[in-house]
Parts: structure tokens; sequence; C-alpha cells
């Protein structure tokens, strides 16, 4: 927290304990608070021991001479590499930790410094000689920070609850973060579902000075990444792409064993997670504890095969089955827990459950392989209705004709996205949102105040916001699609769940394949592929025993909760049946999840 | 730096958001990277008033067809660096003019006028600025929840006090005669009576008085200004029975301002409707203890309630004991009003500006 303005007052020290106090189980270990001199200026920090578990990494971490404060959440893969070359140029280090490797590397480069670190990292960095307060968020956003400016004071958290709990934030709502989310199924950065409360975008940094919270500055963006990979790419044989991944996954895995507590892996039958674990064992991890959920009332198990991967990589697995009783007695805590609404994240609630349960603090998910390495069904079909979408796309007024007439018409079976192809489809912003959209532009007043509606959509603008993010241009249509799906999918959805639910537990999610450094190794091969490519064979050949054939040929299933079946179940999030458009019976149960969420967070 | 300023109101204009032009304009001339202010004020001065120097006020033509055209005349020749927009009514041709001119366009917004969207052509102008100065947290918050702007182009910066026209004093014994005061508890509120400005609050003080002269038995209320809410005000006295315990003064001169602060014992206004509400930082420059609501800026001039007491105004049990608490205390002027001391604001207007301009701020 800081009270910028001349005008404000000292801060409240109770409000930054309920604030602390909210996020006790991201940091069970240890609580800590710092406070200036003139009060005016506070960091605090809640605790999840991982490196160097003793008393010299407690936080906020001040440098020698206390110009410089730290609050820091996350993990900087690559922090002994830089504590060798800063002890090399005569700094001095009382701890083993990663964030005093943050202060003198600050000391040192200023700003610039975020640009070295590996890892995921959400920090606030007081620096008392510039009387500012730096921001800074790792470069794909794993790490969440939001931030609230009043015009007087800025307080920041690492949840958006967490601020709220503080209890002087104006709970004024966002159009555009509410909007987002029945478009996309999460709220997209930087909006949140409240007006003044604001994420630090992914690879930014915002500075708070005498004036308050100044325009994020951007240091990063995939975009970017694969547009110099194009101008750097070669043609490689098969065997060198196959090298080059391997080599890259295999630094990755190593990089993110990193800790001073046991790290295990969530296991799958997918090939994301049985590559991790393949590599960790390469890497020299033994005993690996993994662990996996399977459902009641699927049609298919997935459980079985996974537990064929753990047995050739010899961990420790343990299979949990979920069914209705335990949702509906976990859905309070699901609910207090999911700081922003979100229309997954349950799976990844009840797999950290479950590894929390085996003793882990800190687990490796293969969340980021389809992203990188092409495996959604949306690299082959964006390209496909771009392609063909083009030209009558382009003829003035007749897409939203189109839409007007075939909407009502579509029968309930038929997807209602399908109204919209001509008049999105031949964009790839258009495309993707018809691709990953929940609700559709035109549907939303069906559900939503008409004021709401237009208003958000005019603030969100969302296909400026999705094209936002594919510019500069990443050149061919496979980079497109990576980029789109990792700077919006990946970053608003899969990242926010994995943050909330695994925390909510003291679980430390680890993201191997969602690096920077292996994004810069392996884009300049993918680059080029053409859209019809799927890397996933990539991983899967990666460790030194290659994961079991049937893993590869098993159809690609997701690893989601039955929510819609278990919704009709659920009495406790009914109020959906009260909207006809949800009722009917096509309707698909993530749309009346999203609604009861929705209903839940402005109750 | 040259501005080009559209003012609602000249230099010399009467008033809290008038005196906020001439801090903002005494704020200006004093930082060195300024080169001059043109300022156009839409109604032309009543009195005329010595300028700060480098800045000069042209008075336009009251219609607004010709006040348009002069004014973008005169954005054509001067070719400003910043369109300075001192009212929002005005910032469709503030934003025109930027559009034709290619300056930096900074709006002033104050109270509730910019509190609720106004049609299309306000929105499109609002969305063509650099930078809002909001005179508090409540407007700015109001402005961004109609406007969807970038939170960092809106700042605050409240309005200033200068110490020395108001301080704490004897009660002046020609008002205590006038208004036959002598031995009575005065509690004051001071604004204009306008029926479109019934948000002040005057009627719920007068709706709480029966309890508190239980409490306060010499109580005088004293109500200063004139406005055309007066009438409804002395009737609804009348329905409470509180004839002998109200006075209304009508118009209060500038120069019997001070004066009349110094003749109360507290003052209160529980406004759900203030911009920010200079006469709390006026009253409490003259020792008086004040009261004011927690639903509007009044949160600001009333530093969170650590300046005064700050009250839910829309609770009458929460407000008749507020007003038993500032009519019980002793008169001083609170330390904390230095918050809002002139050095402060100048140094905030000098940052804005210097941001804008992308150069360093002179101190």
């Amino acid at each position: 927290m800081f009270a910028f303005h001349y005008a404000s007052l000292a801060i409240n020290r109770d409000e930054l304990g309920r604030t602390l106090n909210h996020m006790a189980a991201r940091g069970p270990d240890d609580s800590g608070e710092w406070y200036s001199a003139d009060g005016r200026v506070a960091l605090g920090h809640r605790r999840l021991s991982i490196i160097d578990l003793s008393d010299k990494g407690r936080q906020p971490m001040l440098n020698a001479d206390g110009t410089l404060v730290i609050s820091f959440n996350g993990e900087i893969y690559n922090y002994q590499e830089l504590r060798r070359s800063l002890q090399e140029s005569g700094c001095i280090f009382e701890s083993k930790t990663d964030t005093e490797v943050l202060l003198h590397l600050y000391a040192k480069k200023g700003e610039a410094m975020v640009k070295d670190l590996r890892g995921m990292f959400a920090f606030a960095l007081w620096d008392a000689n510039k009387n500012a307060l730096m921001l800074a968020r790792d470069p794909y956003g794993i790490k969440p920070l939001y931030y609230a400016d009043d015009g007087w004071t800025v307080r920041a958290a690492s949840q958006v609850k967490a601020l709220l709990a503080g209890g002087n934030i104006s709970r004024v709502p966002e159009p555009a973060g509410i909007i987002g989310f029945f478009l996309f199924g999460s709220v997209p950065e930087p909006y949140t579902i409240y007006q003044e409360i604001r994420a630090v975008p992914a690879g930014s940094i915002v500075w708070i000075d005498a004036l308050g919270a100044s325009e994020p500055k951007k240091y990063f963006s995939i975009a970017t990444v694969f547009q110099e990979a194009f101008e750097e790419s070669q043609q490689l044989t098969e065997d060198q792409i196959q090298h080059t991944v391997r080599d890259a996954l295999f630094d990755s895995v190593r990089h993110h064993l990193i800790a001073d507590v046991p790290v295990g892996a969530f296991l799958s039958a997918g090939i994301d997670s049985g590559t991790l674990v393949g590599l960790a064992r390469d890497a020299g991890a033994e005993d690996l504890q993994t662990v996996n959920l399977t459902f009641q009332g699927l049609d298919y198990d997935e459980a079985a095969l996974g537990e064929v991967v753990a047995k050739q990589y010899g961990t420790k697995h343990t299979v949990r089955l979920l069914g209705t009783t335990e949702f509906r007695s976990e859905l309070p805590g699901i609910l207090a827990a999911m700081d922003q609404p979100s229309i997954d994240g349950i799976n990844v609630y009840f797999i950290s459950k479950v590894a929390a349960e085996t003793g882990l603090k800190v687990a490796l998910s293969g969340l980021g392989g389809d992203e990188l390495f092409g495996g959604y069904s949306t690299f082959r079909n964006i390209r496909r209705w771009v392609k063909s979408v083009t030209i009558p796309g382009h003829i003035p007024g007749l897409g939203r004709l189109l839409r007007s007439v075939t909407s009502p018409l579509l029968p309930d079976r038929v997807s209602p996205k399908l109204a919209g192809m001509v008049e999105y489809g031949g964009t790839y912003s258009g495309a993707y949102l018809l691709q990953r959209g929940l609700f559709m532009p035109w549907e939303l007043k069906k559900i939503l105040n008409a004021d709401l509606v237009n208003e958000g959509l005019r603030r969100l603008a969302p296909l400026d916001h999705i094209s936002d993010t594919i510019r500069p241009d990443p050149q061919t249509p496979f980079a497109r699609v990576a980029t789109l799906e990792a700077s919006l999918y990946m970053r608003n959805q899969l990242l926010r769940d994995a943050d909330w639910a695994g925390m909510c537990h003291s679980l430390e999610i680890r993201v191997p394949l969602v690096d920077v450094k292996l994004l810069k190794s392996v884009a300049p091969a993918l680059v080029t592929q053409s859209a019809q490519f799927n890397g996933k064979h990539l991983l899967a050949q990666a460790p030194a025993i290659p994961l079991p054939q049937a893993v590869l040929q098993r159809a690609k299933t997701g690893f989601t909760v039955p929510i819609g079946k278990w919704l009709e179940e659920v009495p406790d999030m009914d109020v959906w049946r009260k909207i006809p458009g949800l009722v009917r019976g096509g309707c698909h149960g993530s749309r009346r999840w999203a609604y009861a969420l929705y209903t839940s967070c402005f109750q | 730096m040259s501005i080009l300023a559209l003012m609602p109101d000249s230099y010399g204009g009467q008033g809290g958001i008038a005196q906020y032009y001439r801090d903002l304009f005494d704020a200006l001339s004093g930082v060195p990277y300024l080169d001059g202010i043109v300022s156009l004020p839409r109604h032309a001065p009543k009195d005329i008033i010595k300028l700060p120097k480098r800045i000069t006020e042209r008075p336009l033509p009251n219609s607004p067809i010709r006040y348009s055209a002069a004014a973008i005349i005169q954005a054509l020749k001067q070719r400003p660096n910043v369109i300075l927009c001192g009212h929002i009514n005005l910032i469709s041709l503030a934003a025109t003019l930027k559009r034709l001119t290619g300056a930096r366009l900074a709006l002033q917004v104050h109270g509730v006028e910019a509190w609720h969207p106004g049609g299309k052509a306000r929105l499109w102008a609002i969305n063509q600025t650099d930078c809002v100065l909001a005179v508090s947290r409540y407007t700015r918050e109001r402005v961004l929840s109609w406007s969807g702007l970038k939170p960092y182009k809106v700042r605050v910066i409240p309005n200033t006090i200068r110490m020395g026209f108001y301080q704490a004093g004897g009660k002046p014994p020609y008002l205590v005669n006038r208004y036959k005061a002598e031995g009575k508890r005065v509690l004051l509120t001071l604004g204009r009576l306008s029926s479109k400005d019934r948000y002040k609050g005057h009627d719920r003080i007068i709706a709480v008085l029966p309890e508190l002269i239980k409490r306060i038995p010499n109580l005088l209320y004293i109500v200063a200004g004139e406005g055309d809410d007066c009438s409804r005000l002395e009737k609804l006295v009348e329905t409470y029975g509180m004839q002998g315990y109200v006075l209304f003064t009508g118009n209060i001169r500038s120069d019997e301002k001070t004066d009349h602060y110094q003749l109360a014992d507290a003052f209160a206004m529980p406004s759900t409707g203030e911009g920010f509400g200079i006469a709390f930082l006026e009253a409490a420059a003259c020792g008086l203890p004040v009261l004011g609501g927690s639903k509007d800026g009044s949160r600001d001039a009333l530093l969170d309630g650590e300046l005064g007491v700050m009250v839910d105004p829309t609770d009458p049990k929460q407000l008749l004991d507020g007003l038993q608490e500032i009519l019980q205390r002793r008169k001083q002027v609170p330390e904390q009003l230095k918050s809002f001391g002139f050095s402060h604001f100048r140094e905030q207007v000098d940052r804005v500006f210097s941001i804008m301009l992308n150069t360093k701020p002179s101190r």
C-alpha cells in the first residue's frame, strides 16, 4: 500500500492486516509487515517457504541500507546463475533466497532487471530514493498481481478478494470485466469485475509515484518473440527439431525442479504431464509423488492410462475418485477461493487438494503444452475459417444480416455460434472469439441488462482486445494462434485458475511449458510450421524413455469436470433456471455455471 | 508551454469553482516552462482583477456559437501546447480544438455536473483527453465509471486553502448584534440555497433540530447564502416549529465571509452532492469544528474524518450525534489543514503538466 497523494492519510495497519489475513492459505508458513518511517508506505507478505526455509528468507526483505524493500511472490528459476554473477561483481548476500537476488539485481539494473528473470513472479518493490513503488509481473502472467488506485492511495495484492477484504476499495462493477467474463469464460486482464481494481498486465511494470499509478509499461510480448523467430528461422530437419525441443524442454524442467522441498507433479493420461514426469526423472527427480483425479459419471476413464505412465517412470502415484457429493460439500470453499469468476478451475482445485493431502507444497503441471505445440483444434479451425470466410466476411453488412436472419432459426441442438460464422469467421480475432467464446456478443442481452452489455462491449471492444495480442504480427497462422491462445485463454483462464485453485491449498503449481527461455528456443523451429502441424509428438519423444504409444494414440479429452451434469444435481446454484435461454435443452453446462457464478459475485 | 484555457468563469469570478481556477492559474504562472496562458472565460468578469504574470484573459461573446467560433480562431492563431478545459460542458469544443491543433487536452472536473454521462458527443470528447484533473476521489470515481477512461489519465488535485484570508478570531460584535446571537451556540451552514443544490443538506439539519435543541437549548442555526430554495426551507422550519432557532441571512458579502465563520461555533454541511466542499476548509481555517457527509467529495475535504466529523448524511441518528459533538468541541485550527496548503497544490499541478508535456517537474 502506498498513500502517494499529499492529502492521503498514513496507511491503516488494520487494513493491511485484513488483506494479508485473506491470503493466509497462500502463505501459511510466515507473515510479515514493513512500514516506512512516515507510515505512508507499507508492504506485507505471507510466506510459503520453498527456497531457503530459514528466517533469512523472511519478507518483506530490505537491502543493506534499507532504501529498497520488496514483497515477492513466485519463483525465479535462474536465481542461482544470477546470484553467482552478482557475487562476482561484488554483491554480498545474506541469504540463499531468490528474493535477495531481486534486490541486488534491481540496485544494479533498475527496472530493466525484469528482463533477466526466468520464472513466475509478481512483486512490489519500494525504492526510497525514487520515492516510488514498482509493481512487476512475469512475462506470461503466471502469477497474478492486482492494484487499485483510488486517487490518493494505491493498494496492490495477489488477489482481488484480498484487496476487497481490506475494506476501503470501491465495489462499483466494471462492465468490461463482466462482459469479458461472459464472452470468454474468464475475466480478461487488465480488467477485473470491479472498476477500481486492475491487473498489472502480464510482462509489464507499473510505477506508482506522487501522482499515483502510471500507465503500464510492457517489457515482453509473445507476438514479438514469434516475429523475431520468424526472421531467424531456418529449415530444420525433423531430427533437428526434435533435438532442439528435447534440449529446451529438459532445460526448462530441470530449472523448474529447483526447491528446498519435494516437488511433485500432476499426472493424467495426457502427453504434457507425462512428458514432464519423464523429463523430471531424466533430471534426477526420484520417487516423484504424482497425483490424478477421476470423475464419477464420465463415459471415459483416463486414470488407468495415467497409472501406466506412472509405472513406466516409477512414481508414487495417487488417484482420487470424485463425485457430486464431494463437489457439493466443497462448493462453498470453491466459491470463496475463486478470486474472479471463472468457468473452469474446479479440476485444478480438486487435484491440488489431493496433492496437498499427500504433503506436497510444489507440483508440476503440463499446462501450456497445447498452446505452444499446437495441440488444440483451434490451430486447424481458425486457419480454415479465416481462409474460407475472408471474402464474404468483407462484404459490408452481409455477416450481420446473415446472423440476424439465421440466429432465431437455429434449432436448440446446433451451436448458436454458427449464425456468426460470416460476420466473425473472416479474421483471426473474430474466428478466435467464435472458437473460444462462451457466449456470443449478440446473445448477451438475453441474459444481462442491455445497458451493461452495451457499455461493456464499448469498453472492452472484444475484437480489438483480441487482435491487440497479435500485434506485431507473429507472421504465420501457426504462430498467430499460438500467440492468441497463450495471451488470452491460457493467461486469463488456465493460469488464473491454476493460481487460485492451487494456492488455496497452499500448493505452488509450476508450469515448465510456460517459460520464456523455452519459447525462445523452440519458436524458430515452430513458427514456420503449417497450421496442420501438431507438435505434441515432439513432447512425447522428449524423455529418455518416451511416453507409451497408447498415450499418443488416445483421443484428446481435456481435463475437465462434468460441471453441466453436476449442476443439474446441485440445487445450491440453480439461479440459471430463471433465464429462459439457459434452461433450453441444448444449453452448455458451462453457460449455466457462468451465470450462477456471476450472480454469486454480486449477491 | 502555451496554454489555451476554456473557462466557465473569469479569474475574478465568485464561488468555489472560480476559486479553484484562480489557484490553478496562480500555480501555473509559477512554473518555469510556461510561456503564457490565454484564457477565454465563458462569462465576462464583473470586476477587473489584476491577473498573474503571463496570463491574459479575453472575454468573448456570450452566445455559444460566437464563443465557439472565436475559440477556434484563437486556437488556430495561438497553436497552444495544451488546451485546458475548465468545465465538462465545454469539453466537446475543447476536444474539437485538440483535433484542429494537435495540442494536449486537459480537463478539470469539479462536482455533480461531471458525475453523469451526457450523451455521445461528451463521451467522444472526454475520451480525447490526455489528462483529467478531478477535485476529489469521488468525482474521479464517478467520471471513470461513465467514461471508461484509463484510470491513469484521471488525477486528483483537491481544492487548496491559503491561510491568512481565513483565520480564527473572536465573535465579531457587529454580527452578534445583527443576529442577536449573544449567549447562543451558533451552528452555521454557508452555501448557495439553490433548488438544484438540495443535496447540501440544510433540510436534513432542520429535520433533526427539534431533537438537537433538547441537547443544546441555546442553539442558533444560521443558514447563510441566498438562492431559490430559501422559501422551501423557511416553510420546513415552520413545519418543525423551529422559527426561534433558525435564521436565514441571505447573501453574504465576501468581505463579511470570514466574520460569519468567526461568529459560528461549528459548521455543518451534511451534503450528498459535493465535488469537494471548499467551505469545510474555510470553516476549519477559522477554527470551527466541522461536520460533513461520507457519500461524496466531502470525504476528501474531511480527510476521511480526521479533519472533521464524517457521518452518513442520510442517517438522522448519526447526524444528530455528530452535530452535538461538533457543537461541544473546542474551536481550534486543525493541524491537518496543512495537507491542503498551496505549496502542495502547486507541486501537484507542476507534476501533472510536466508529465503531459514529457518534461521534468520544476521542483
